[in-house]
């Protein structure tokens, strides 16, 4: 079943040094209970897009075009039309966030369980002190040890790893239908994020939440997606189920970025880099945005005309594939 | 043949108070390594094992606490004037930020004569041999006079790896050098990083939390936990049988690029996290998150490294 269909989603950053198109016609869907990630590298888009989705881009930014519907109880509410009020009941609760730096998230000022109740009294009314026995049992769930002392520690006074799982007992608060992950164990350790991971199955599976996993780290995606989504300078390039996307990558793109990351177990001879940067989305390349970087580049076709995004269940943006 | 050994090698930071210090964060503790001339060592931890202090330790960027640095031989623990400064020429470091480690006012060609100058190399047309050093890290001479800004995190990383090298270094500690970049561009590093050190018989320690990126690297890996070697040995050996429970863990928690590989493994989830440096639990510093430590022994008893399979240490006292 459909949770949420984006469609034809542009955000533009109107900027002193120009208009950075950072993500444009993006359109896909995410079904109920299923992990979908979203790979891609610095300035793909992957961060706009999951934040355009509850309005969160803040100025030069702007969505320029486009709609996110978001299905509940049989009704269709398009998230970019909503009024402000009826979004922000939305935002926080039915779609929640998990950002990359714990530490920016929580407030300093405040306890962690003042700030998880905080959240469960705005939205469902009442003052904050009555939610705390609730905030000590969410903090019992994402594994804190303590939980009653932890409560009432501020956020210099826990480790990174203990500030995320704060943060992730404060977005499931409401029991979220859909969580954005963006990045949330960059700033953790390996043993660590093997906790947060796992917790995050944990969680899905009781709360039966839909989950949009944003990262740049292969292996993180093999991990724990059921779907894959790979972004390319503002734009998706390929669309797969895990298992399709890495026996079967299609875009030259998805291929490079699968032979340029090591495989710890199992390390390759040579890696083979993708050549070139990143391109600049203030004046991005012509036709196809990979084009400059592309070993199967046709000259006169991916420099003149944009592919694209076809396929059923394995989409691809590519002309040699058409 | 040995390149660089430390001996007993410790820091000690000072914690709070003015006068007299509140206590110490043994940021590395007494620990005994030896790298082999041509070869890569690989140094993995996680945040506050100490693996950043120790790379800085054995350059000399720090002074030890306590314990003895050899480069070639020779005592360079206490080596100061001429001695210190032609060892600062054959040992260099790269940074992990290349945003941060380039001066922003000095064009590519002001900061790689000014390494020129200062160490007075016999260079008789600076612009043309700068030049054609440029090209050695893939990049161009018309790059030569602009500013840091101007390049991109990849090139800017190629610029910092030429200051190092434009003095004919014999060893470099390569502190994170591809963590700030993306994958796409790592690769391109990594790859020019193996190459440089085929072509001018570099000698490196590979300092990075990215096993993948240390396993691709390295010919030995030393895995460190709060200020200590736990475990060193061959690359392959170290991944594929490691043997002390942290590093099993470590390993069995990596995210490897391939679903089925990934999904049908079996992860050791470690409980809690590495505690303060500035307490560290008694006997093995491991042993309050390991899932088999034995009681009244590894508490106690700080165990030693030894040696269990044919070059390949361990500190742990199931061994």
């Amino acid at each position: 079943m459909k949770i949420l269909e984006v469609r034809n989603l542009t955000v533009y950053f109107y900027t002193y040094a120009g208009v950075v198109r950072a993500v444009e016609g993006v359109s896909f869907d995410l079904y109920k209970g299923e992990t979908l990630a979203i790979v891609g590298e610095t300035g793909s888009g992957k961060s706009v897009t999951t934040r355009a989705i509850t309005r969160l881009i803040q100025p030069p930014g702007r969505v320029v075009s486009g709609s996110v519907i978001y299905r509940r109880d049989g009704e269709e509410v398009d998230l970019l039309k909503l009024p402000e009020e009826e979004l922000r009941k939305i935002r926080g609760s039915e779609i929640a966030y998990v950002f990359q730096d714990p530490s920016s998230a929580l407030d300093p000022l405040y306890t962690v369980g003042y700030q998880i109740g905080e959240a469960m009294a705005a939205h469902r009314g009442g003052g904050v002190k009555q939610y705390f026995k609730e905030a000590v049992d969410l903090l019992r769930r994402v594994l804190i040890p303590d939980p009653e002392a932890r409560a009432r520690a501020f956020p210099h006074q826990l480790s990174g790893g203990m500030k995320q799982r704060s943060v992730i007992a404060m977005s499931i608060s409401n029991k979220p239908r859909i969580l954005i992950a963006d990045e949330p164990t960059t700033a953790v350790d390996v043993t660590v994020q093997a906790q947060i991971l796992q917790l995050f199955k944990k969680l899905k599976e009781e709360i039966g939440m839909s989950i949009i996993f944003i990262t740049h780290n292969m292996g993180l995606v093999a991990e724990f997606a059921d779907r894959v989504i790979v972004m390319y300078g503002g734009k998706i390039v390929e669309e797969a189920p895990v298992y399709e996307l890495f026996q079967n990558p299609k875009h030259p793109y998805t291929q490079g970025l699968l032979k340029a990351v090591v495989n710890p177990i199992n390390p390759q001879n040579r890696l083979e880099p993708v050549p070139g940067t990143i391109p600049n989305l203030i004046n991005p390349p012509s036709g196809c945005r990979f084009h400059p970087r592309c070993p199967f580049y046709m000259q006169g076709k991916c420099d003149k005309e944009e592919p694209p995004l076809a396929g059923d269940r394995h989409k691809v943006a590519c002309w040699l594939y058409t | 043949m040995t390149l660089l050994r430390v001996e007993k090698l410790s820091k000690y930071f000072p914690v709070g108070g003015l006068l007299r210090p509140r206590g110490y964060v043994k940021a590395v503790d007494n620990v005994d390594l030896e790298i082999r001339e041509g070869e890569t060592l690989g140094l993995v931890g996680e945040t506050g094992s100490g693996k950043t202090t120790l790379g800085r330790l054995v350059l000399r960027l720090i002074e030890p606490t306590s314990g003895k640095i050899y480069f070639e031989g020779v005592d360079i623990t206490k080596a100061s004037g001429r001695q210190l400064k032609e060892f600062r020429r054959r040992a260099q470091m790269i940074f992990q930020d290349p945003y941060m480690s380039l001066n922003p006012r000095l064009t590519v060609y002001q900061t790689l004569l000014e390494v020129i100058k200062v160490h007075k190399l016999p260079v008789a047309d600076p612009e043309d041999y700068i030049g054609k050093m440029l090209e050695l890290v893939g990049l161009e001479r018309s790059h030569l006079h602009r500013y840091p800004h101007e390049f991109s995190g990849g090139q800017r990383q190629r610029i910092a790896i030429l200051r190092a090298l434009i003095l004919q270094p014999k060893f470099l500690v390569l502190d994170e050098p591809t963590s700030a970049l993306d994958v796409s561009v790592q690769a391109q590093i990594l790859n020019m990083l193996k190459d440089l050190q085929k072509s001018m018989r570099l000698t490196y320690l590979f300092i990075s939390h990215d096993i993948g990126a240390v396993r691709y690297m390295s010919d030995r890996i030393a895995v460190m936990y709060l200020g200590k070697i736990v475990e060193i040995g061959p690359a392959d050996s170290v991944i594929k049988e490691p043997l002390h429970p942290y590093t099993q863990a470590l390993i069995s928690a990596l995210p490897i690029p391939d679903p089925q590989a990934a999904r049908s493994r079996k992860t050791i989830i470690l409980q809690g996290e590495p505690p303060s440096p500035l307490n560290p639990p008694s006997g093995c510093r491991f042993h309050p998150r390991c899932p088999l430590a034995i009681k009244g022994k590894c508490d106690k008893e700080e165990p030693v490294l030894r040696e269990v399979k044919t070059g390949h240490y361990v500190a742990c006292h199931l061994y």
